[in-house]
């Protein structure tokens, strides 16, 4: 009789532990989830030295050939047209326009997750993003969070259902943004009451 | 059954309950699966492609000067060309030098501690991309004119994100301490940096001497430019 409750203390105790620990490694994996940053690996570092590598020496060839091109007095008025040009598409002067995603976000948000949607857009190769029909270019003051929470963009305040445009390569855009633990998947985590939804467009235009 | 042997048992239980479930869940690392030439053999890679991104980096930023130096020989011999628009458009996008005073911002690991492989990304006790972040993004709110993050000079497009434990700007891997150089209105962007609200998770680790964050007001900063690439293949312009 002794011997079988001793064995009954030491099988309850040993459950209940085993609930305990299965908690507490439920609380850490909610907290990895709650995480701003993803956590990556060395292939993926590799990945984006290798892409970035290469966008660098694409841009390498572009200005040597505007050299070449500034260098030949036949041409020189061409290539400070064409680099104006593109100046003005990345300026946020003037009205582009171009395929990429939408996302759109309706529930309660906060600025240190839209800072990070900004970021995680441009990180995935955006070309010009949005907020709120807003163009994050040099000149547009930061995010800023108003006493009631409310998200400020610019010196406008920021209402609910947010929209964020990115011009870029649509497929990619959107892969990258929905990769296994990506931004989507961890904003989705730390707002579930939040309805947030992803989709490539053909055209998106930013004025 | 005395007490004291009911308490013996239960925590023996417990405690066995504990480690055994714990033995279950435990992941060995990512590392220990791969020969240690396979790892070697990567970090080379690492290395080498670190090393060739540093290279086109300085190429980029001596082209440019090239560039503009062409441009003011073609801008002395005709007047038809808009060289000041093209003027404004560089500075708009960081593609000038800027000085002038403002605030230098260094946010850096705790002691004792480096960033290993093995280190946790998520280890309080190291600065987060998101903290960089949060910094740039609260200088940009109060209107800085350049910024930079360990003479990576930051522009709105460019990503300020972490791979492991390490930190890239621009996709450039950046090492502690992060020393962001601001130039712009240092009274202004000193009272958004020490509102402890709208840095909240700094300050915190700050007080438990997780983090080391300090702000230096300087009379004269310089800021590089942008020496990353500029893309914008998929932006068309709308015909007005």
């Amino acid at each position: 009789m002794i011997l079988e409750r001793k064995i009954f203390i030491l099988g309850t105790a040993a459950i209940l532990s085993f609930f305990v620990v299965i908690q507490i490694n439920s609380f850490d994996n909610v907290n990895d989830s709650l995480q701003r940053d993803s956590k990556s690996n060395i292939f993926q570092e590799i990945k984006i030295l290798k892409d970035k590598n290469g966008d660098l020496k694409s841009e390498v060839t572009d200005l040597e050939s505007t050299v070449d091109q500034l260098n030949d007095q036949g041409k020189a008025l061409n290539a400070i047209q064409d680099e104006i040009t593109e100046y003005t598409k990345l300026s946020g002067k003037a009205s582009v326009f171009g395929p990429g995603v939408t996302m759109n976000i309706d529930g309660k948000f906060s600025t240190p997750w839209m800072i990070d949607i900004v970021n995680e857009f441009f990180n995935s190769g955006a070309q010009a993003v949005s907020v709120n029909g807003i163009r994050i270019v040099n000149q547009t003051a930061g995010f800023d969070t108003l006493p009631k929470g409310q998200i400020l963009l610019n010196g406008s305040v920021l209402t609910s259902p947010y929209t964020v445009n990115a011009i870029g390569e649509s497929n990619t855009l959107a892969s990258l943004i929905q990769s296994p633990g990506g931004i989507f998947g961890r904003l989705k985590k730390a707002f579930p009451e939040t309805k947030v939804t992803i989709m490539t467009k053909d055209i998106i235009q930013m004025d | 059954m005395k007490r004291s042997f009911v308490f013996t048992f239960m925590i023996t239980g417990l405690l066995a309950g504990m480690l055994l479930t714990w033995q279950f869940l435990s992941k060995a690392p990512l590392q220990l699966n791969f020969p240690s030439d396979e790892i070697k053999a990567k970090e080379d890679l690492l290395k080498s492609y670190l090393d060739e991104q540093s290279y086109l980096m300085s190429k980029i930023v001596s082209l440019r000067k090239e560039v503009e130096s062409a441009q003011g020989k073609v801008e002395s011999t005709t007047q038809t060309a808009n060289f000041s628009l093209l003027e404004g458009f560089k500075n708009n996008l960081g593609l000038t030098e800027v000085n002038g005073p403002g605030l230098e911002i260094t946010i850096d690991d705790g002691h004792l501690l480096t960033r290993a492989e093995k280190t946790e990304p998520t280890d309080t006790n190291l600065v987060q991309a998101s903290d960089l972040r949060d910094i740039v993004n609260l200088l940009s709110a109060a209107k800085a004119d350049a910024i930079s993050i360990n003479e990576q000079r930051v522009i709105a497009n460019s990503p300020i994100s972490s791979v492991g434990t390490t930190i890239l700007v621009n996709n450039s891997h950046i090492a502690p301490p992060f020393v962001i150089n601001a130039v712009g209105d240092s009274e202004l962007m000193l009272q958004r940096l020490l509102n402890k609200t709208l840095l909240p998770d700094i300050y915190s680790r700050r007080a438990k001497s997780n983090i080391g964050f300090e702000i230096a007001k300087k009379s004269g900063i310089s800021i590089g430019i942008y020496n990353g690439d500029l893309k914008s293949n998929y932006l068309n312009l709308v015909k007005k």
